[in-house]
């Protein structure tokens, strides 16, 4: 389990995180949603040592994550950033590969195979050859999220759970591949692995997150189950809109449309 | 260009170019061997090849043959053309993992001002060795001026990262700018000392700014060849790390990879790959720049195949250089720097034309 606690980030004089506490649970899909601007990345930053808190604790199963060796913490966690931009022509194939630097003990056939069988879960199966610079920003995405499948493996290995971090991981993808992504992350969670997700899209959120952690300058605004936490008087103290939130009849699951303002 | 023109697939597996580079790497490995051979027979008194194998295998002391070819072969051309191509090698590489840390095809030891780090450092020994720094000198002996090019291309080395990379990111624009300040900053000290330099230190100090492999000697290749094999012989070990900070050093993290050390690492066998070629030739400039990039056209741009194959064609290039700067003006030579910056030049702008991209500012 991924642990951060009362942790501050400070840049400049503005607290960009504000004694933020959050968790990323094995066997399950936890949700970041929040305003542009409101710490979502920067908190993952934290969580996956990107970032060193200015005071506060990270925690990966009781070990201070700055005392876990790089190659050490690469073996259990993949993290999908943002954006990436490589400066070298390297093919799609050669990128996924990449996911394989912190495997060293991974028999020659499955280093074969492996970036292949990842390509074709993110529905890229015939690009390998094509050269990366060369895809569509949302190919591109798909590109590292078969990379990070590739670095992490199985949700579970020798009885440990693993976890990958993705950073908007639909924000430019069509809506099947949106699905499709947010398929994989709750097969990776419902595998017994831990996911953490920052999303944008609210309706989303509610379909696949077990856990919805709301943020807002710096904070959390609000967390617990998307039924619980997607409310009227959340979409206006955090989002500023005043929106009507609808409920599915099946499931009660929360729904937003833009429609629905008011 | 179509999806068809831009698959690769040359191996077995779509987009999986090991296959090439590795037959690119024994192509190299022959060439290399076949460019030493051929340049051990060019020079003022030109030698047939069947007579440069006979003395070659013959062996220094051999008393069957003409004492000036086994002179020629052994004593000359041998330490020069083993000198040139660890030179080539050292500042190809060099080239490439500089390119790599900045994660910028760009970057090139001559181009930001490493090299004239390093000829500074080179030349104030020259200058201010028999004078000032006579006790360092006496205390170091032969080894002070490769020292001295090796602090000085440390120096500029890790200004430039310094200046060019915020939070992971390198600025290319900035890397370049800081790069012509580095160099004309270095340049301004080499001209201080050539002001204060005597006629025979100006001599030797024209031949350091040019670039020259004329002062090759078995005694230059004992101090400088040691450090230059080094070098290469552990650039390899940068593969797995360059290889992944191509994507970003926060993503190299994420992939496990101890991104300071190895930051570290990188610089440090920059600067020896480059202190020390500076040291015995000179400022040589392009190779750096030239070779990674044919070479990335041709194997792609993994690290771990790259850096020996760019230590491979380095040395080649260099030797065919050598061979032009010593029968272009025969009898007389010109400084091997002037060739490489007269081919490489326009290879460098073709490259900028071809590829605006690369330098989006
Ligand atoms: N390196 C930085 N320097 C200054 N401000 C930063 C830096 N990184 C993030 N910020 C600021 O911190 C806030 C939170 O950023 P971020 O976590 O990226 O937001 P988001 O929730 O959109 O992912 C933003 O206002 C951003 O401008
Ligand atoms: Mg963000």
């Amino acid at each position: 389990m991924f642990e951060a606690e009362n942790v501050t980030i400070r840049i400049g004089s503005r607290n960009i995180l504000n004694a933020v506490s959050a968790k990323v649970e094995p066997g399950k899909l936890t949700v970041i949603a929040g305003p542009n601007g409101a710490g979502k990345s920067t908190l993952l930053k934290v969580l996956t040592g990107e970032l060193k808190p200015d005071s506060g604790s990270v925690r990966f199963d009781g070990t201070p994550l700055a005392a876990l060796a790089p190659h050490r913490l690469a073996a259990r966690r993949a993290v999908l950033p943002q954006s990436s931009r490589l400066a070298f022509p390297f093919t799609v194939l050669e990128v996924v590969r990449l996911g394989l630097e912190c495997r060293p003990g991974l028999s020659p056939a499955l280093r074969r195979t492996a970036p292949l069988a990842a390509l074709e879960k993110v529905d890229l199966g015939s690009f390998g050859g094509r050269h990366y610079q060369e895809l569509s920003g949302g190919e591109q995405q798909r590109v590292h999220l078969a990379r990070i499948l590739c670095q992490i493996g199985e949700p579970v290995v020798h009885e440990r759970p693993h976890y990958i971090f993705l950073d908007e991981p639909t924000a430019s993808l069509d809506i099947r591949h949106q699905i499709e992504t947010l398929d994989i992350a709750r097969r990776f969670a419902d595998g017994g692995g831990g996911v953490l997700a920052i999303l944008h899209d609210l309706n989303l959120s509610a379909m696949y997150a077990d856990h919805l952690i709301v943020m807002s300058q710096g904070e959390v605004a609000a967390e617990g189950t998307p039924r619980a936490v997607i409310t009227d008087e959340l979409m206006e103290s955090v989002f500023g809109v005043r929106l009507k939130v609808g409920r599915q009849p099946a499931g009660d699951l929360p729904f937003v449309l833009p429609q629905a303002i008011g | 260009m179509s999806a068809a023109d831009s698959t690769v697939s040359m191996g077995a597996i779509a987009g999986d170019r090991s296959r090439t580079a590795a037959v690119m790497l024994i192509v190299l490995t022959i060439a290399l061997v076949l460019t030493a051979v051929i340049s051990l027979g060019v020079g003022p008194s030109g030698m047939p090849l069947g007579r440069v194998l006979a003395v070659l295998l013959a062996g220094p002391n051999a008393d069957h043959l003409p004492a000036a070819d086994v002179l020629i072969v052994w004593q000359i051309r041998m330490p020069r053309v083993l000198l040139g191509a660890l030179i080539g090698a050292s500042l190809a590489v060099a080239g490439a993992v500089l390119q790599g840390l900045f994660r910028n095809p760009l970057a090139d030891p001559g181009l930001v001002g490493v090299s004239s780090g390093a000829a500074l450092g080179a030349v104030t020994v020259i200058v201010l060795g028999p004078g000032v720094l006579a006790p360092v000198f006496l205390l170091v002996g032969f080894a002070a001026l490769p020292i001295a090019a090796f602090t000085g291309g440390l120096i500029a080395t890790i200004i430039l990262y310094v200046i060019a990379t915020r939070h992971g990111r390198t600025s290319v624009a900035t890397m370049l700018l800081a790069g012509i300040a580095l160099g004309a900053f270095a340049g301004a000290g080499t001209g201080l000392l050539i002001y204060v330099a005597s006629d025979q230190q100006l001599r030797e100090v024209t031949f350091w700014t040019l670039g020259a492999l004329s002062g090759a000697s078995w005694m230059k290749l004992a101090v400088c060849g040691p450090v230059m094999a080094l070098v290469l012989l552990a650039a390899p070990v940068l593969g797995r790390g360059l290889n992944a900070i191509v994507l970003g050093e926060a993503e190299a993290y994420h992939l496990g990879i101890n991104v300071q050390r190895m930051k570290k690492l990188a610089i440090f066998l920059v600067a020896a790959a480059t202190g020390a070629a500076v040291a015995v030739s000179g400022v040589i400039g392009f190779v750096g720049i030239v070779v990674p990039h044919l070479l990335r056209l041709g194997m792609g741009a993994d690290h771990r195949p790259l850096l020996p194959a760019c230590a491979l064609l380095g040395g080649i290039l260099l030797l065919v250089a050598d061979m032009l700067a010593r029968t272009i003006v025969a009898p007389a030579e010109l400084p091997i720097g002037i060739i490489t910056a007269a081919l490489g030049a326009p290879f460098f702008l073709w490259l900028l034309l071809r590829n605006r991209s690369f330098v989006d500012l």
